[in-house]
């Protein structure tokens, strides 16, 4: 996936949900179910990785990037 | 406002700022909520570099912002503090260290799914996060829980709850809707 699509896509996440993780919904159905380039499973485990080292959990699109 | 007495000292240098952030932003688990309530003992209790009322009027606003609320509050803080190049090390001091420590975490990640020490160690760091994070919602809902303004109190947050949980409405409107409706309602005594 083209790195700045891929930056438009978490951009409209981020800055259309209100708190870290509010954004999730939107991601998942931009990379997961339209753009087919991430898997469910890949999702959790980012949300995971997240949620288990420290600072905020909105930085899972870092793990998902 | 609150019972607060405490008046903001004088203002940190940069550095101080940047040391503050780097180091207790990035390295509280349990996310937003946790993180601002170790912010809150550090900022308020031991260096008293804001008060209390300028502390929820940015952790308010952050909630009112779309994205990561504690990067917006950090660096709402930073600008109190030290107006726009205290908003920019604030910002930069509790962002890019977490961000390379979740590069990090994801590129292991794959290894540490199969150590059964390190899925327990990262269980109990989880349980641990959200005993922090109900400490944070007192923090935040305490300096209001006094005399009569306790039942409104409980009657918003329930009702915000219910709202947000079950009937689904996003939290940017139960936040708006909750402050029509505070506008709204005659002053309540302490």
């Amino acid at each position: 996936m083209n790195i700045f699509l891929l930056y438009l896509l978490l951009l409209k996440g981020t800055v259309t949900a209100f708190a870290g993780q509010a954004s999730l919904p939107v991601v998942q159905d931009a990379l997961v179910i339209q753009h087919h380039v991430l898997t469910n499973e890949q999702l959790n485990e980012a949300v995971v990785i997240t949620r288990s080292t420290p600072g905020p959990v909105g930085l899972y699109v870092v793990s998902v990037g | 406002m609150s019972g607060d007495a405490k008046e903001a000292r004088e203002a940190p240098t940069l550095g101080q700022i940047g040391g503050v952030f780097a180091r207790y932003a990035n390295f509280t688990l349990g996310g937003g909520s946790a993180t601002v309530a170790v912010l809150h003992r550090e900022l308020l209790d031991k260096r008293h570099w804001l008060n209390t009322d300028n502390f929820m009027l940015c952790f308010a606003l952050a909630r009112l912002t779309p994205g990561t609320n504690l990067l917006a509050f950090c660096t709402g803080v930073g600008w109190l503090l030290r107006r726009f190049p205290g908003a920019v090390v604030a910002l930069l001091a509790s962002s890019v260290p977490c961000t390379l420590i979740v590069v990090l975490a994801t590129a292991l990640f794959s290894h540490w799914q199969e150590n059964h020490w390190a899925q327990a160690a990262i269980h109990g760091a989880i349980a641990a996060a959200v005993a922090i994070t109900v400490k944070t919602c007192w923090t935040i809902a305490h300096p209001h829980f006094k005399g009569r303004a306790r039942l409104r109190v409980v009657l918003v947050a329930a009702a915000a709850f219910l709202l947000y949980v079950a009937v689904g409405l996003p939290a940017i409107e139960v936040l708006l809707l909750a402050a029509v409706v505070g506008a709204f309602l005659p002053p309540v005594r302490a």
